[in-house]
């Protein structure tokens, strides 16, 4: 249960350190309510991006994209409506993303895509 | 991103049409979507595809895959677009050369593990690929005797996925391939073990049914039971000459679409012969089906015979509906899922009891039906059906002295298979340079232009039309008896006396 947990922190923090690089200025990490979690909250310019973070050890069960199925999805919409409608500001655009982590001899891959609902 | 392109074949009815899948591999999260109005064993395809593709050792791509089936307004059913997905697939996914699969054809159900299974309605499917020039269509091996039936067509038959991705890569010559012999096709059935002979006591419904079998004629037999009625039916496939390659391949894309292909001789030379039961429902009859429609019997009969025994049992909605087919030799069935024509061109037999009770008319005591009883039961048959029959006999119990006095003219089929093959030829001769083949399927308009008999062979015909017994259809049928009888006679006109025997043929039965 902790490897798994730390494997998933871990790509956390890679994702976070990524989006920093990218440009992006992180609000929000594993903000919570009774619906779920969003992993990371972020604003690109003026969008805000809802991140979706998945660390897989590697290929045996399938990639970490495809991982992320549909459900996950619409769920993430729910949750950012539910953020934003606890913020006094609002965005003009809100976008969500996925970055899927794949550990490889010790490294790991990061692929992001934008957009994905 | 990378898109590749390839074509498959979507079945309405026995017409095969072209459809172009197209794949993309593409950005986006990773999953595979299927547009092109799929129906439920097609959308299956992608758990398939996958399974298949992740099982032959190749890379399942991690990204958004777009499958699309074009024309999009065309309905796609079943499961023989896997193997066409799947190459699509892996064009796009740079396995195989994209450029090597853009022209040839492929059919097929995959698989878990990459085999290639074999599917239904092959030989139409390649049919409608071979209206393209120069085609290539790869097809499950388990399919290539009836995809070879087909002339002009590179068959590639596979047997999974990896030997035909190797064949694509390598771009060689195709894993054995298959040369189409039209010459030699394997015929199906072998000719049924009864012979004409059997049926002693009936000069006159013999004679009517090589008439029947030589114009390709509808007739009725009324008669009581045990009389042989069924036993003639039945003996109708014995005299009729075996079907041509042209025809032959129409009833075996039927028989593809049906299912009820024998898998190891793909051919159907003999006519086929079908006899529904009397419960059976006018679905059953014209075709029908929810999401994929069926041919029924009379599109199973299609150049062979349908059979209706003990005709006034069945409903008369389900008889009524077969005067559609009768008249132009080809059904339409409109379902939800679209309108769906099926070939039709049967020789309808009919046989009935004289009434319910179905005891001996000629000793009044024993038969207890009353007038209105017999009536009605034959009034089942409407007279539109019936006057759609080009001839009508009534079937009589024999003697004893008439059945012995027959044995010495009972011939057996092969006898009067050759007469009737002798007159198809004479038909098809004088026929030659027009569509049809048999004298039942001349039209009206020809009928009384170019095949029109002598006005003194006619004067019987026209003094019937004249009194009213005759409708202008029945006309017509009569005349294209009277034709068969002169093709059978040898002559090159109906004469008086052709003309009066197919008028007593069609007057043949009072009810």
């Amino acid at each position: 249960m902790a490897a798994k947990n730390d494997l998933g922190r871990h790509g956390e923090q890679l994702a976070v350190d990524y989006l920093e690089a990218e440009g992006m200025k992180i609000i929000e990490r594993n903000w919570r309510c009774r619906h779920g979690e969003i992993d990371v909250i972020a604003e690109d310019g003026s969008t805000l991006v809802v991140v979706e973070v998945k660390t897989r050890s590697g290929r045996s069960h399938g990639t970490a994209l495809e991982a992320v199925r549909p459900a996950k999805l619409s769920r993430l919409r729910l949750l950012a409506a539910t953020w934003l409608a606890s913020q006094p500001r609002t965005y003009p655009t809100v976008r969500v993303d996925v970055i899927a982590l794949e550990r490889f001899a010790g490294d790991y891959s990061l692929r992001h895509v934008r957009g994905v609902v | 991103m990378a898109v590749a392109r390839t074509r498959s074949v979507a079945l309405t009815g026995v017409t095969g049409r072209t459809v172009e899948v197209e794949a993309d591999v593409g950005n986006g999260l990773a999953g595979i979507h299927l547009i092109g109005l799929p129906d439920t064993a097609l959308s299956e395809a992608r758990e398939r595809v996958r399974s298949a593709m992740v099982n032959s050792h190749y890379p399942w791509p991690d990204a958004r895959i777009t499958v699309s089936l074009f024309p999009a307004s065309l309905p796609k059913r079943g499961s023989q677009f896997d193997l066409a997905i799947a190459i699509a697939i892996l064009g796009a996914a740079g396995v195989v050369p994209a450029e090597r699969i853009a022209e040839p054809f492929f059919l097929g159900e995959l698989g878990l593990d990459g085999r290639l299974r074999p599917v239904r309605g092959i030989l139409p499917s390649v049919l409608g690929a071979a209206r393209h020039d120069d085609v290539t269509v790869v097809i499950p091996s388990a399919n290539a005797a009836e995809a070879a039936l087909v002339p002009d067509v590179r068959v590639v038959p596979v047997a999974d996925l990896r030997q035909l991705v190797e064949w694509l890569r390598r771009g060689d010559d195709p894993p054995e391939p298959l040369t189409p012999d039209p010459e030699s096709p394997v015929s199906t059935v072998t000719r049924p073990a009864v012979d004409l002979a059997d049926v002693v006591g009936q000069p006159v419904a013999r004679r009517a049914l090589e008439i029947c079998a030589a114009g390709g004629h509808n007739l009725w037999m009324l008669g009581p039971p045990g009389t042989g009625k069924t036993l003639l039916a039945e003996r109708l496939p014995t005299l009729l000459p075996d079907l041509e390659l042209d025809h032959a391949l129409e009833v075996t894309a039927i028989q593809s679409v049906a299912g009820t292909l024998p898998p190891d001789s793909p051919l159907v030379s003999r006519p086929p012969f079908v006899s529904p039961h009397h419960t059976a429902s006018a679905a059953a009859i014209i075709g029908g089906g929810g999401a994929v429609v069926r041919p029924g019997a009379v599109s199973l009969a299609h150049r062979g015979v349908l059979f209706m025994d003990e005709a006034p049992e069945f409903p008369r909605h389900v008889l009524d509906s077969l005067r559609q087919p009768l008249e132009s030799g080809r059904v339409t069935v409109s379902r939800s899922a679209g309108s769906v024509t099926f070939p039709a061109r049967f020789m309808l037999v009919l046989a009935a009891n004289p009434c319910p009770c179905a005891q001996p008319q000629d000793n009044i005591d024993n038969c207890r039906c009353t007038p209105v009883v017999r009536r009605r039961y034959l009034g089942r048959l409407s007279g539109p059906l019936i006057d759609r029959i080009d001839m009508k006999v009534t079937v009589a119990r024999s003697s004893r002295r008439e059945l012995m006095a027959d044995r010495q003219f009972v011939e057996s089929s092969r006898v009067v298979a050759e007469r009737v093959l002798e007159a198809r030829r004479r038909a098809a001769a004088r026929l030659s340079g027009t569509p049809w083949r048999t004298n039942a399927e001349i039209p009206s308009t020809a009928l009384h232009t170019d095949y029109r008999p002598s006005d003194e062979a006619m004067k019987p015909v026209t003094a019937c039309l004249d009194s009213g017994a005759l409708s202008a259809r029945g006309l017509d049928r009569v005349v294209r008896v009277a034709w068969t009888v002169a093709d059978l006679a040898g002559k090159d006109k109906p004469g008086h006396d052709e003309t009066g025997t197919a008028l007593a043929l069609w007057l043949g039965v009072s009810t």
